[in-house]
């Protein structure tokens, strides 16, 4: 029963390696890298809302959305867009090729609003500077709160801080607003956008198309601005504002017949000199929609092609000269078993990979240094097993029921020990940020997958080798025989003159004797009976071995 | 090899008072060297790196090496005369030789107008078709979250540390591992400040998994000591834990070596990242191996003897001596 328990085991095991090859091969396109290792561009963002408040849950998550819908518009794969913290967005875009523009697309608020150019919608402006805005705003009776608010975010609940960007085409020069909130229309009255270009100049532009409200809402603005400009006999104008940037003004031509009834249809943005891919890449932002959130980039990292595959040569380098010089001193210092616990390192290895190629786990660098450590976790729970068994053998018990008794008994201290690594681990997983994230996964991944290597595929290969006769020679185990005598049948005498070392009492004191010698008797007693047991029930074996082999 | 055995029967326990002067030695030293370098703060006495700053910091190659003198006047007619430089002999692996640029926070326009500008100045040396040039910005906000939240993963790793060394074996012996965690972190601190290493997330992944696996050791000495007590109940306690420190040394010695060999060679052979990862793994194994017999032990000995039945043997014993 037991010895079938050991075969499925392996069989077990022998169908996990296989899966794991089959997840791994090729490598090269099984494996999702990280873009320390490919090459890329990382940006952390901060989010802020309009307000300055925290950014709610909900909105962070239609951000994430929104993000996702620009990204992939990017051509970008594997892309990874994550929360971080409460108001954190990492955004990862490995294998990017142009960051710029991967940058200029992916933060833009996107915010897209209609204000009526009149008096009342815009309290200030035009003037030339920032400043001067401001102050005109304060002059006109808004609170210095108000004032400040607007000058660190550009927004508030009633205003809005707009700027149209200098015209070298016209040399128009730089020239600031404040409009009042809120706008006659925003992006949420779109419904598409396209790169076309205008039918005036041949110029690039954007074509907004509307939501049936937003048509309507757009056609009653354009209407009463037609009518204002023919009550005052001068040209209404309105204002298409971009993220606080004055797009562009069209103007609406009272003297038109033809506008009596507003503008239906859609609404141009033909600011100033779009090159192609401006107006195409405008067009693409408006489409994915504004973000409900301002987002502030506070990290980027942009890496190069050269650089990540450098490093992921370097990391692979590292750790299969380190993997090497683990599998020799497993097999230098326990023989046989080392051979055994090699083995399982091996397919340790493998597992860990496939495992990280079937799962939606990039590896990155710090991944890599978390799973050459691991290697070394692996080889732990042998190292704990293996002294384990030693001791046993020396104690004088048969090599088989040494093995029996390592386990068990190892067993609990390498749990107790990986679960405080795990734990330790799964603590930063949840709150560190990112580079030490990947770093915990791995870390815990590897120890569970070590768990089943080191533990349950070592125990029942020397469960299945165990039936084997060379498999009872101490040696096998790295086990002197020499030792055995010096530690079994001398053991009280060796256990004893230890003690009396540690204690400082004199040697000569019969009562600290007495009491050193009191344990170690009762030791070498259960030595001796293990001896014995162990004795009849290794001839038992051997013959029933024997039985097996005439059997065949 | 006389010597070396001579580990196998040492008197650990009764060596107490020498390991926490050790410990509190190394430990001082790492202290005053935070406070001054930090100049009386100690939180300043590490050598942050860029993730800490704010900054952006540019990695650059170029076709022919031109003098830092030429960069920084380049760099200077962009516009950034405060930018530091560096000349490096390799960038980050490439095997070019290179400079590390590092400048205020640039905008995205910026940083191309800066990219241009040094390209039109030296050409940027490609290497299979992609250049040679990386970049990473940082803003104040980051630097301040990754520490905040490494500090809070911290405190709680190690509260969840207490909890489950309470739970499996005793709360004396939680407080020996605690103790021993506590110095292995001042230990890995205080050989950062003491180096001038940079200080880098990688870092502090490394510093925090420290916290995790430094304890294999102890658990294994631990696990021996609760396993030995019942059998050896008639030693003085500080003698069962000597016992258990021999019976388990060389498998202690074995798990530090597995993890050292293969952290060893990222030392060795691996990039700048991984490096930074392996020296704080390194420092933090070492300690870890040392203090669990030279702190969490002793530590747990000193608690232990306080017991009355544990303080009635250690009397006898010592009257048995005199």
């Amino acid at each position: 029963m037991k010895k079938h328990r050991n075969l499925i085991i392996l069989l077990f095991m022998a169908v996990l390696v296989a899966a794991s090859l089959w997840a791994i091969i090729p490598p090269s396109v099984k494996t999702r890298l990280g873009l320390d290792l490919q090459g890329g561009l990382e940006i952390v963002y901060q989010a802020k809302t309009a307000d300055g408040r925290a950014p709610s849950t909900s909105e962070l998550d239609q951000t994430i959305g929104i993000l996702d819908r620009r990204v992939n518009g990017l051509g970008v794969t594997e892309s990874a867009i994550q929360k971080q913290g409460t108001d954190q967005i990492s955004v990862s875009l490995p294998g990017v090729k142009d960051a710029q523009q991967a940058l200029d697309l992916i933060g833009k608020t996107a915010q897209l609003e209609f204000y009526k150019d009149d008096p009342r919608s815009r309290p200030v402006g035009p003037v030339a500077t920032r400043d001067e805005a401001l102050k005109e705003l304060q002059r006109q009776g808004a609170s210095q709160a108000e004032i400040d608010q607007l000058a660190a975010e550009g927004n508030t609940d009633k205003y809005a801080l707009v700027v149209s960007p200098a015209d070298p085409a016209t040399s128009q020069p730089e020239q600031w607003y404040v409009f009042a909130r809120p706008p006659a229309l925003t992006g949420e009255a779109i419904s598409g956008a396209r790169a076309g270009f205008s039918g005036q100049n041949n110029k690039p532009n954007v074509l907004i198309d509307f939501t049936a409200e937003g048509s309507k809402t757009f056609q009653e603005i354009t209407r009463e601005l037609y009518r204002t400009g023919l009550l005052k006999n001068t040209p209404q104008t309105f204002a298409i504002v971009l993220d606080n940037v004055m797009e562009s003004d069209p103007m609406i031509d009272y003297t038109d017949p033809g506008l009596r009834d507003g503008i239906s249809g859609g609404a141009e943005i033909s600011g100033g000199n779009m090159t192609i891919q401006e107006s195409k890449d405008l067009a693409f932002v408006l489409k994915t929609g504004a973000l409900p959130v301002k987002l502030v980039p506070t990290y980027q990292q942009q890496v190069s092609a050269t650089l990540g595959k450098d490093s992921l040569r370097q990391g692979l380098i590292a750790g299969l000269i380190g993997l090497g010089l683990v599998l020799i001193y497993m097999l230098a210092y326990y023989r046989f078993l080392g051979l055994v616990a090699d083995l399982a390192l091996i397919v340790y290895g493998i597992l860990l990979w496939g495992l990280f190629s079937a799962i939606p786990v990039t590896l990155t660098l710090p991944g890599i240094a978390g799973m050459i450590l691991t290697i070394g976790v692996a080889a732990d729970a042998n190292v704990v097993i293996f002294e384990r068994i030693k001791e046993e053998v020396r104690h004088g018990k048969t090599v088989r029921s040494a093995v029996n008794s390592g386990y068990a008994r190892g067993f609990k201290t390498i749990l107790d020990a990986n679960i405080l690594t795990m734990l330790t681990a799964a603590v930063i997983f949840v709150f560190a940020t990112a580079s030490p994230k990947g770093f915990a996964l791995t870390l815990i991944l590897g120890v569970l997958v070590s768990m089943l290597t080191a533990v349950l595929f070592t125990r029942a290969m020397l469960g299945v080798l165990a039936g084997f006769a060379f498999f009872s020679k101490p040696a096998f185990m790295g086990v002197r025989t020499s030792q055995i005598e010096a530690e079994a049948v001398a053991e009280g005498r060796t256990a004893a003159s230890r003690r009396r070392r540690a204690a400082t009492a004199t040697a000569d004191s019969g009562d600290g004797d007495a009491q050193g010698a009191l344990v170690p008797a009762a030791e070498s007693a259960t030595a001796a009976a293990a001896l014995s047991g162990g004795q009849s029930s290794a001839a038992r074996r051997t013959t029933s071995t024997r039985k097996k082999k005439k059997r065949r | 090899m006389k010597y070396f055995r001579s580990i196998y029967s040492f008197d650990y326990m009764g060596h107490k008072k020498w390991w926490f002067t050790i410990s509190a030695i190394i430990i001082l030293a790492g202290l005053i060297s935070l406070f001054a370098r930090g100049g009386g703060n100690p939180v300043k006495g590490l050598n942050y790196g860029l993730e800490f700053k704010e900054g952006t910091r540019i990695s650059v190659a170029f076709e022919k090496q031109p003098s830092l003198a030429e960069v920084r006047q380049t760099v200077a007619d962009a516009g950034y005369a405060d930018a530091q430089l560096q000349e490096t002999p390799n960038v980050s692996g490439s095997n070019q030789p290179g400079f590390q640029i590092q400048t205020v926070v640039l905008s995205t326009t910026q940083q191309d107008e800066l990219k241009q500008a040094l390209n039109d100045a030296f050409t940027i040396a490609t290497s299979n078709g992609s250049e040679i040039f990386s970049l990473e910005t940082v803003g104040a906000t980051f630097g301040r979250q990754v520490v905040s939240s490494s500090l809070k993963a911290v405190a709680i790793a190690l509260l969840l540390i207490l909890i489950y060394v309470t739970f499996r074996f005793q709360w004396k012996f939680a407080i020996g591992a605690i103790a021993a965690e506590v110095h292995d972190l001042l230990i890995v601190i205080g050989i950062y400040s003491l180096t001038g290493r940079e200080v880098t997330t990688a870092t502090i992944a490394a510093v925090l998994t420290i916290l995790g696996y430094s304890l294999y050791d102890t658990v294994i000495v631990y696990d021996r000591i609760r396993e030995n007590q019942p059998k050896l109940n008639r030693l003085p306690y500080g003698d069962m834990v000597n016992v258990s420190i021999w019976e388990t040394l060389t498998r202690s010695i074995n798990t530090t070596m597995m993890v050292l060999l293969p952290v060893l060679c990222l030392l060795l052979f691996g990039g700048a990242t991984l490096k930074d990862f392996a020296f704080a793994l390194l420092v933090g194994i070492l300690s870890g191996a040392y203090s669990s017999i030279f702190v969490a032990s002793p530590i747990l000995t000193v608690l232990k003897e306080r017991e009355p039945q544990n303080r009635k043997l250690k009397l006898a014993a010592r009257a048995d001596g005199s």
